[in-house]
């Protein structure tokens, strides 16, 4: 493998969140403080209710949905997790017919599906599933752990994006809830997980694995195929969750008591997958600390303090895991010998900026969508 | 210890919540139990596992190692030494396995170390050749460590009670809680069974003993000193399983 | 006292994809076993039965390789089955910690393998398939093995009753009409072979939702029931949705009445 073309940098932490030179794109201002938490504090949290407090931001949003055409108002992707049962409830208690689409990837935790099927049992919800076909979807991830890039979860974001799409033509829906908030995802760098609507970084993964791209076709959901949602079946996509001053723990006990939602435990996520990926697999490959992210947001909005996140990860992401097992079973899965998979991620780390992408193209289309239609920015791309 | 030292802080703490002595005393022994195997298990604890050829080992070893042990496989007399506990394991016949026991020496060994104060597990037949005899075997012998034998499960109505006794059964404990059921709550003492030899449980003798019914009552568990033994399958239990397990290593770590 | 057990059915291709069957012939893919097997795991299911069905057709076992990684990271108790024809696979399978192979058409060409397997295993380590067609007029007739035309097939009771001879530790009745149907289970035969048999019973194919199950279970105290739509499909669709924990406590609150049943 060649060298990657990220830039080497000395090891330097932001003054005021806790983001650093993991992420090698990283800008300090005079003051030590990143180009994240300014990014997040003077444009992110423009688009939320952080900025614009309102007491019925949420019910508007709600209520601009058009209603009684076709079988379902609304349609939602449900992996089991807060934000999505959050949303899926939201759209529910407001009378909306959901669609409740939950895609199976094969990596499905008991305790995700236990909250899956709580949801699916509410009255005004239609549950359906999306089942990956395993050997190609399989062939996907070990393909992107082949590149050395940290964002191998990308495929299931790109397959969920085209599921949800898809079963919104398939049922004449026009409105898609998405349970993406910049409370909590607003500070995430590029490299770490990069525009799942670029398939020519897709595909330049495939390639580099030696993949056929007929793998790739059936999954992806590129800049094309999103743009003919949004002009020919007009499928739009909310974010309920940042119409409101969205708080994870207190959503998590909404969830509790509404629908006898489980936790998972807070750092073991709702997909082995995801778990292995953000506590194991980043930090030992990349040496990127997932946590960083949502402590560095939640420190801008004052819900903790900086030593409080720095506390928190001095103790090891992987601290509550049984790695051990964790890699076992994701290297059997993969058809990796264990010793093959650690032996994967001892391999020098690349980024995207060392295979084909868009990211300037897509940057100016969407730049213009945005100058066009008077959108913010709501996410990285 | 850092075990006495947690229960002293705690212990202070109760006593301002709770009424009375007996119900602050009551649950400290049961919290005392229930944190000592996760306090104490900080290096595996070396347990042997009796292989001689009947038996699930896989899983057994696999339940060990998540219950904070550390499996070896004793396969001749001299592996038996530098052990914190043994298991006996166990899935078959009474007859070809206690020859296979006898034949590879296992047998007196097993009974020297036993009788020493090395904690020893009998798992279902393994449970049963800790005993002297076996109907399944008229002629053969167990370990003779318990006075007690095996008979044929032969349930009068083979509509509800059929045998094998195959499935997940619930376990009474005869007077006082055994020492490898702490921190297991009553309505999780279930525990799988594959058996179609019991042993009846003994009121004389002085042990430890938990029953389960099978048209009549017979031994689940039984505790006499090291010496313990188990019908049913802690390797397959679930969690229950793997808490039993876990007592099972804390006994051995306080003989040691 | 013994409770029924509530069994998850996986069934598996040759191409080790979990697969769900109807009336032995349509498939629809499911997903990953090794993930599945890894829910109900979770779940604490009762007991797992995961079949290879296309092994005896292909002349093959179940892929060891597969069952390991089941064993691996399961921690409930397995059955495995799937062209099991001789007493070292049986041994391999166990020792990878499996605890009943299951055995099905091996029997149709040699019986006395059954014999040979249980008094050298035990017959708790030992099921037998038994797959069932129950023809409009007369008595049930069952196979060891895929029900084939050509073969006529044994009286279902007599065939049982040989198998318990045999020593067979338990017997999981295989409706083949009823499979993935979900119209409930055969009742009667079912309740009349746990009146003549004196070893465990597992009643398979047909179950759609909880009142099948009860209403096999208020007939008759059977040793298991096993189903494979119940627990892969979301209730009442055909949208594939693991579940298990709703099934398992609607059976704990229904056994004091199904006890009374009994007795």
């Amino acid at each position: 493998m060649s060298e990657s073309n990220a830039p080497q940098r000395d090891y330097q932490i932001c003054s005021r969140c806790v983001m650093d030179t993991s992420d090698p794109w990283i800008v300090f201002d005079s003051q030590g403080r990143c180009n994240h938490c300014s990014d997040f504090l003077n444009q992110r949290l423009a688009v939320t209710a952080y900025r614009t407090p309102s007491n019925d931001g949420l019910e508007r949003l709600l209520a601009s949905i058009p209603r009684g055409r076709g079988s379902h108002d609304v349609v939602v992707g449900v992996s089991g997790g807060v934000d999505s049962s959050s949303v899926a409830l939201l759209a529910q208690q407001a009378g909306l017919r959901v669609l409740a689409v939950h895609l199976d990837n094969g990596w499905d935790t008991p305790i995700a599906l236990q909250n899956v099927l709580q949801l699916a049992g509410l009255s005004g919800i239609t549950y359906e599933a999306e089942v990956l076909n395993w050997k190609n979807f399989k062939a996907v991830q070990r393909a992107f752990i082949a590149a050395g890039v940290p964002d191998i979860e990308l495929p299931t974001d790109i397959v969920i994006q085209a599921a949800l799409h898809r079963a919104a033509v398939r049922h004449g829906i026009c409105t898609i809830l998405s349970g993406g908030n910049i409370a909590n995802e607003g500070i995430l760098p590029v490299c770490w997980m990069y525009n799942p609507r670029d398939s020519r970084y897709a595909e330049s993964i495939l390639n580099f694995a030696g993949l056929p791209q007929a793998f790739f076709t059936p999954l992806k959901f590129g800049f094309r195929k999103e743009l003919r949602c949004r002009l020919q079946h007009r499928i739009r996509t909310l974010y309920p969750l940042n119409q409101f001053l969205y708080n994870k723990d207190s959503a998590r006990q909404q969830l509790i008591s509404a629908i006898g939602w489980q936790s998972y435990g807070g750092k073991h996520c709702e997909s082995t997958y995801t778990r292995f990926c953000q506590l194991i697999y980043q930090p030992r490959r990349h040496g990127i600390d997932y946590r960083r992210c949502h402590l560095s947001a939640d420190i801008c909005l004052n819900l903790v303090t900086r030593r409080q996140a720095l506390a928190e990860l001095a103790r090891p992401a992987w601290s509550d895991l049984d790695v051990e097992h964790d890699v076992a079973f994701v290297a059997r899965k993969l058809d990796y010998a264990p010793a093959e998979l650690n032996a994967a991620m001892a391999n020098p780390p690349r980024w995207y900026v060392d295979f084909n992408h868009r990211q300037r193209l897509l940057g100016f289309a969407y730049s213009s969508f945005r100058l066009l239609t008077g959108r913010r920015k709501a996410s990285n791309f | 210890m850092i075990a006495h030292h947690l229960v002293l802080v705690i212990s202070l703490s109760c006593v301002r919540i709770f009424q009375s002595t007996s119900e602050l005393y009551a649950i400290l022994w049961q919290l005392f139990w229930a944190i000592r195997p996760i306090i104490n298990l900080k290096s595996p604890v070396p347990v042997g596992i009796v292989d001689y050829g009947a038996g699930n080992i896989a899983s057994l070893e696999m339940a060990l190692i998540a219950a904070g042990g550390a499996p070896k496989l004793a396969r001749e007399p001299s592996d038996l030494s530098s052990l914190a506990a043994v298991i006996l394991p166990g899935v078959g016949h009474f007859g070809p396995a206690s020859a296979a026991l006898r034949d590879s020496g296992l047998a007196q060994e097993l009974c020297r170390c036993a009788i020493a104060g090395l904690p020893l597990l009998g798992i279902c037949l393994g449970f049963q050749l800790l005993a002297t005899t076996s109907e399944e075997a008229p002629g053969a012998s167990g370990l003779g460590l318990l006075p007690l034998s095996s008979q044929r499960l032969r349930p009068r109505n083979t509509i509800l009670h059929k045998v094998p006794h195959l499935g997940w059964n619930t376990l009474h404990a005869v007077n006082v809680c055994p020492r490898l059921l702490h921190g297991i709550a009553f309505e999780k003492r279930r525990f799988y069974f594959a058996n179609s030899y019991a042993i009846a449980p003994d009121p004389q003798m002085l042990a430890t003993q938990a029953t389960y019914c099978h048209e009549h009552t017979w031994l689940a568990l039984l505790e006499r000193g090291t010496i313990c033994g188990v019908q049913f399958h802690p390797e397959k239990s679930r969690s229950q399983g793997l808490q039993l397990l876990r007592n099972f290593l804390a006994l051995a770590l306080e003989c040691g | 006292m013994l409770q029924p057990r509530l069994i998850p059915v996986l069934l598996v291709d040759a191409q080790q994809q979990l697969v769900k069957t109807i009336c032995f012939g349509r498939r629809q893919y499911i997903g990953d076993p090794l993930n599945a097997a890894y829910v109900f795991s979770g779940f604490e299911a009762d007991e797992l039965l995961v079949l290879d069905i296309d092994a005896s057709t292909q002349g093959r076992c179940i892929p060891l390789t597969f069952v390991a990684a089941l064993a691996r990271f399961t921690h409930v108790p397995l059955t495995v089955g799937g062209g099991v024809i001789s007493l070292e696979q049986i041994h391999g399978l166990l020792a990878l910690g499996v605890e009943k192979v299951a055995l099905s058409s091996v029997l149709s060409r040699d019986f006395s393998f059954l014999q040979q397997a249980a008094t050298r295993f035990g017959s708790s380590t030992i099921s037998v398939i038994l797959n069932v067609h129950v023809p409009e007029k007369g008595t049930p007739l069952a196979w060891c093995g895929r029900p084939d035309i050509s073969m006529l097939g044994r009286p279902l009771l007599e065939l049982a009753l040989a198998c318990q001879e045999a020593g067979a530790g338990e017997l999981l009745i295989h409706a083949v009409d009823r499979d993935g149907q979900r119209q409930g289970y055969d009742v009667p035969i079912l309740a009349e072979l746990n009146r003549q048999l004196a070893i465990p019973l597992v009643a398979l194919g047909g179950c759609g939702n909880h009142g099948h199950i009860a209403d096999l279970l208020k007939a008759s105290p059977l040793s298991g029931v096993a189903a494979g739509s119940l627990f892969i499909y979301a209730p009442d669709t055909q949208q594939v949705l693991l579940h298990y924990p709703l099934s398992h406590h609607w059976l704990q609150e229904q056994l004091p009445q199904l006890q009374e049943c009994w007795i």
